[in-house]
């Protein structure tokens, strides 16, 4: 028994999780994995390596579990008894393990007493659960050292599975029922009708239900008891629609037992409800988990394939590759399994359509809509890509548009497996079935519409960018409602792949932009390297091109949006006529703005969110540890964000006609804040789709609000092929008021600074600029202004100023602009609510200027974000930028002002609430760099800072009126 | 409730019944996790919006609680935990704010209780707020958040109400290593509870 001095070294959870994890893999896999291939390395027998205990006692703890499972269901040997003495036990420790076995194993480490009776409890437990029940008695005898520590813990176990036992005590009551001979059998064994026979009688169907094993057995007892009272039983076709209008059984699992079929209606875990498609490589239900209560897609493997074992190890295999793509853009594999000789694979279940049913039946679809759906099938496909697993058979058919509007791309990595199925199958010599025959002809002939021309030589050997092209076809289909080589035989098509030219989707859409079009022509390249070379790039050439259709679709010329046009012809020094008559052609369309608060509210007052720049906070463990692992975490980050940004992107076409009030009228207890100033972000939270039919909102009751949009060039000189995530953070605020639906886009302005502007250009531009919207006598009711990504100077000043950039070269800022500056321009605003949103970082005094073009060692720490960030660059093919590291106070902008942050669920959103759930979640998230951004609420007088918590009362006075508890800021 | 169940059960609190302080805390619990749905509802709902792994992770629960499909008894203790984590937040935050009401409240519910114990008691006479849910969710994002793949999706199992033997079938993975993450958890949130009580 080893005992002696604990090692209290410990590995940190980030180094301990993946050991375990691919020890049980590998165990899955293939039995009895050495335990020693696990431990970390020790120099000599004699020295121990921080950890090693600690590691080893994780491995048996697994290990024993996994071997008395093993040993429970016969596949271990068993030689191995568990009483034996311990020279008796050779290594590695097979079946029915004990510590023993694994102390003779690692003589030389040592196990302090609490993990010693750990390990006992554990064994205990593994025993009592899966093995021989052993004895506390004998767990004494072994280990006296532990004393009563150990009974107290095995007493615990005991009382844990106790309750276990509990929960499952109604199974096992009817199981015990059964087996008494007084109960009655749930059918009558002498009039069982022969399975595959239609039913007739009661007993016929109760019989065939007993099979089915779709009713317990309890129910149908109770069920025979009920019937056998009844004056005259009815017909089994009676019975089975009873059962059926009663919620018992499914249409589907009615017809199959009146047919006689039994078999199948329940497969491993899952009940099959119904039918509801035909695949390549065999039938999909939809079922449900029994006890699980989910909803399933259950595809079930043809027969004829269940018979080729290497087919199935190798369907395993993809399966657990493909359980592995967990992305909501992506049907997650779920499950394995196999009853009797039916193999079987568990995928979510998603309610919707597929996007070829979609165009069937509601035809060719707008541009937009097209790009988004696009959008959202490449995220998923390029979280598949850098797993290292190919589709393979993208198509319309395999995209399925849930009830909530996410894409989901459906079958992933199992094209290749119905491949080597059918191979196999054939090779196997075996007549082809006719059925096998025929859904493999109809799959072939479904999926060569969207087929890569390479993969059409050399089927086994494509790679990511077969996907793109597939995808590229997958649009054409989409946007004209048909394959892009559609018509003719199958071998014209196939040679259309490889030597016709793509057809023009321009010619068959106008609305398609030539940009929209080039970006298809790549996609259909017939050369693999000449496509966009990962889903990535094609989702940046996507996105592209889904801005500038808002752009042409809202007649707006802001180039920058859209990243395209000439610098000079950009914006022009705001020549007051044109920018009047972008404002007064709005104008004109719109009824005339009432204006429901202007008058009795003498001023009001902005609300000044800051957030002020950037500090280094201590991260969580687990977030450290995650950052750690940088790349894959990165990576994952950028996932979420760029779904997120996807999905913000929203669906303008539709929500714009709704008018559903997004930023809506201040309720009247707002309003009733009298000659106070009040300040307040109204917002009604979007209701869950799906939307009722919309209710145009009458126009006298239409508010219109706007917004102003400013972002600064964060990049560094002369990296513009870098993204400009300030761009970003305005553009997602941007896309959630659009698609909001209340602001029009018209109404929403963008400035973006160009790194290649003139010296001060941007910032006198965007002043000048502003100050002539808020000053525009026909301003709307609500006014947002956005700053993103600005400099604040001076950060041990009291007065607030912005950095308007364009000082390239120099140290002195040649435009600031004084947040006081800011609040004078909103108080001559008419708008009767304002709101004002910053984003900034601050400036160290010491600091050389952002925009040095010097070397960039000498940075000050307030940028080593940024530059970091920037010199990420050379790995930039593994795309390790992480958006929301910056986009932080963006997003959550924008999360807030759909309504996530109305704590009080009274449908809008006022400037504390909005501020409170900034201040939570942006002060929360750190990013991966551990920095983290403190929002602060500043009043108006002095722009003094607030505390965080405040009584959340409603009267004015305790908003922004009491100053006196400036100062406090909550760090 | 009605009113005088609370009052009973308070008073029967008081007298140091610990079924009493059980039986208050579910049906708090209970509300709570309704308005935590609520208040999920609205960012759950949201048809665009951020799909981050974390939000999918626990949709999925919410989705459960709406259906009623799940159960607060079998993994009872992992969500009063974690409200108590939650509302202890609070608390403290408010406290911090508030050198009176600390010195009011929290001196005398140290005083008389435990942490929970203290919790039990105010929750016994009010309704859980919408603001302590909200705490919630952000809880159990956050707690989520630091959590591998897998990882959230067995805490989301077992949010939902599944037993270890459910969640191990489930995610492929051993129960061992079902147990030695809830355990983990449970660990971190009591010394979390400890940390903001000792405030």
């Amino acid at each position: 028994m080893p005992t002696g001095a604990p090692d209290d070294r410990v590995l940190p959870l980030d180094e301990l999780d993946p050991i375990l994890e691919r020890f049980e893999l590998a165990w899955q896999s293939a039995p009895f994995p050495r335990l020693e291939d696990y431990l970390p390395a020790g120099d000599s027998a004699a020295e121990s390596t921080p950890g090693r205990e600690q590691v080893l006692a994780e491995l048996i703890k697994i290990d024993l579990e996994y071997c008395w499972r093993g040993a429970c269901s016969g596949q271990s040997d068993p030689a191995a008894v568990a009483s034996a003495p311990a020279e008796a036990y050779s290594r590695p420790p097979r079946g029915k393990a004990t510590l023993e076995q694994y102390w003779a194993s690692f003589p030389e480490l040592r196990f302090a007493d609490a993990a010693t009776a750990e390990l006992a409890a554990e064994e205990y437990r593994v025993r009592m659960r899966w093995g021989d029940r052993p004895s506390r008695s004998e767990y004494r005898r072994r280990f006296p050292q532990l004393g009563d520590a150990l009974d107290a813990a095995l007493q615990r176990i005991d009382e844990e599975l106790g309750e276990a036992q509990d929960s499952s005590a109604a199974v096992a009551s009817v199981s015990l029922r059964r087996s008494e001979e007084t109960i009655p059998l749930p059918f009558n064994p002498a009039m069982a009708v022969q399975a595959g026979r239609a039913p007739v009688s009661t007993e016929d169907l109760l019989f065939l239900l007993h099979e089915s094993r779709l009713v317990s057995a309890a129910s149908l007892i109770e069920l025979r008891l009920t019937i056998s009272a009844t004056a005259q039983p009815p017909e089994a076709r009676e019975l089975a629609q009873d059962l059926v209008s009663r919620g018992w059984l499914t249409e589907y699992q009615g017809q199959e037992l009146l047919q006689g079929r039994y078999r199948g209606l329940v497969l491993g875990e899952y009940a099959v409800l119904e039918k509801v498609g035909q695949g390549g490589m065999g039938v999909v239900f939809k079922a449900e988990h029994r006890r699980m209560e989910r909803l399933v897609a259950l595809k079930v493997l043809a027969p004829e394939f269940s018979t080729n074992h290497d087919a199935i190890s190798r369907f395993h295999r993809e399966v657990r590759a493909a359980a592995k793509l967990l992305h909501p853009n992506i049907v997650l594999a779920l499950d394995a399994g196999q009853d009797g000789d039916i193999q079987f694979l568990a995928m979510e279940f998603v309610s919707g359509i597929d996007l070829r049913r979609l165009v069937q039946e509601q035809g060719k679809l707008p541009v937009r809509k097209a790009l988004k759906y696009l959008l959202q099938a490449a995220e998923g496909l390029d979280f598949a890509h850098r797993a290292g697993i190919v589709h393979r058979d993208v198509k319309p058919a395999n995209l399925l548009l849930d009830v909530h509007g996410t894409v989901k791309v459906a079958d992933m990595g199992l094209a290749r497996l119905h491949d080597e199925l059918l191979r196999g199958a054939q090779a196997a010599g075996r007549p082809e079935p006719v059925a096998a025959d025929l859904t493999a002809a109809g799959s072939i002939l479904g999926t060569v519409d969207y087929m890569a021309p390479e993969q059409i030589l050399n089927p086994r050997d494509v790679d990511r960018r077969a996907d793109i092209y597939s995808l590229g076809c997958t649009l054409h289909f989409l946007l004209t409602g048909r394959a892009p080589f559609a018509g003719g035989s199958v071998s014209d098509k196939l040679l259309a792949h490889r030597e016709a030219e793509p057809p023009s989707l321009a010619a068959a859409r106008p609305d398609v932009s030539p940009r929209l079009d080039a970006v298809f022509r790549r996609m259909l390249q017939k050369q693999p390297s000449q496509r966009p070379s990962s889903a990535r790039m094609l989702i940046e050439e996507l996105e592209a091109c889904l801005h500038e259709a808002d752009f042409t679709r809202h007649g707006f010329s802001n180039a920058e949006y859209s990243g395209e046009a000439e610098p000079s012809t950009e914006l022009p020094a705001v020549a007051p006529a044109a920018v009047t008559e972008s404002g007064g052609s709005v104008a004109d369309e719109l009824p005339a703005p009432r204006r429901l608060w202007q008058s009795p509210i003498a001023w009001t007052v902005a609300i000044c969110l800051v957030l002020v720049g950037v500090r280094f906070a201590k991260v969580t463990r687990a977030r450290h540890a995650a950052d750690r692992n940088s790349t894959a975490s990165a990576d994952k980050l950028r996932e979420r964000e760029e779904t997120g940004a996807n999905r913000a992107a929203g669906d303008a076409d539709e929500q714009h006609d709704k008018a559903k009030p997004f930023l809506a009228p201040a309720p009247s207890n707002v309003a009733a804040n009298g000659g106070t100033a009040v300040a307040a972000v109204v917002a009604e939270p979007i209701k869950p789709p799906p939307v009722a039919t919309p209710t145009p909102v009458p126009p006298q009751e239409r508010i219109r609000k706007w917004a102003f949009l400013i972002a600064s060039d964060c990049r560094e000189a002369g990296t513009t092929d870098e993204p400009n995530l300030c761009a970003a953070d305005v553009r997602l605020v941007a896309d959630t008021l659009i698609d909001s639906g209340d602001f029009a886009a018209q109404d929403v302005w963008i400035n973006i600074e160009r790194a290649d502007e003139q010296e001060g250009e941007h910032g006198q531009r965007l002043q000048a600029e502003l100050a002539r919207r808020l000053a525009e006598p026909q301003a709307a009711d609500l006014v947002l202004v956005f700053f993103s990504g600005f400099r604040r100077l001076d950060p041990t000043s009291h007065e607030w100023q912005l950095d308007l950039p364009g000082t390239s070269g120099s140290d002195e800022p040649s435009a600031t602009l004084s947040v006081a500056r800011l609040q004078e321009l909103l108080k001559g605003c008419a708008a009767a609510k304002k709101a004002l949103v910053i984003d900034v970082r601050p400036i160290e005094r010491a600091s050389p200027p952002l925009y040095s073009k010097g070397a960039e060692p000498s940075l000050g720490v307030a940028f080593e974000g940024l530059v970091t960030l920037l010199s990420s660059k050379a790995s930039q093919a593994s795309m390790a930028w992480n958006p929301r590291g910056h986009r932080v106070f963006g997003y959550y902008l924008a999360e807030g002002l759909q309504g996530a942050a109305d704590y009080d669920h009274d449908g809008t959103v006022d400037h504390l609430e909005l501020y409170r759930f900034l201040a939570i979640n942006v002060s929360t998230e750190a990013d991966r760099l551990g920095r983290r951004q403190t929002p602060v609420l500043l009043d108006d007088e002095s722009i003094g800072v607030l505390p965080l918590i405040r009584a959340a009362a409603p009267a004015a006075d305790a908003r922004l009126g009491a100053a006196g508890a400036a100062g406090t800021q909550n760090p | 409730m009605t009113q005088e169940d609370s009052i009973d059960l308070a008073a029967r609190l008081r007298a140091g019944d610990p079924l009493a302080a059980d039986e208050l805390f579910d049906r708090y619990l209970h509300r709570l996790l309704a308005l935590a749905r609520n208040h999920l509802s609205a960012r759950l709902g949201r048809r665009i919006g951020p799909e981050d792994v974390v939000q999918s992770a626990y949709r999925s629960f919410f989705c459960a609680v709406r259906e009623q499909r799940f159960t607060i008894e079998k993994s009872g203790d992992l969500w009063r935990l974690l409200a108590a984590v939650a509302i202890n937040k609070l608390r403290s935050q408010a406290a911090r704010h508030s050198a009176k009401k600390r010195s009011l409240v929290a001196e005398e519910s140290c005083a008389a209780a435990s942490g929970e114990q203290f919790l039990l008691a105010e929750a016994a006479a009010r309704e859980p707020t919408p603001i302590e849910a909200a705490a919630l969710t952000e809880l159990v994002e956050k707690l989520m958040a630091g959590l591998e793949p897998l990882q959230q999706q067995m805490l989301d199992l077992r949010l939902q109400g599944h037993t270890f033997e459910e969640i191990a079938e489930l995610t492929s993975r051993s129960e061992r290593t079902v147990r030695r993450l809830m355990d983990r958890i449970k660990l971190e949130l009591e010394e979390s509870l400890k940390e903001d009580s000792a405030l």
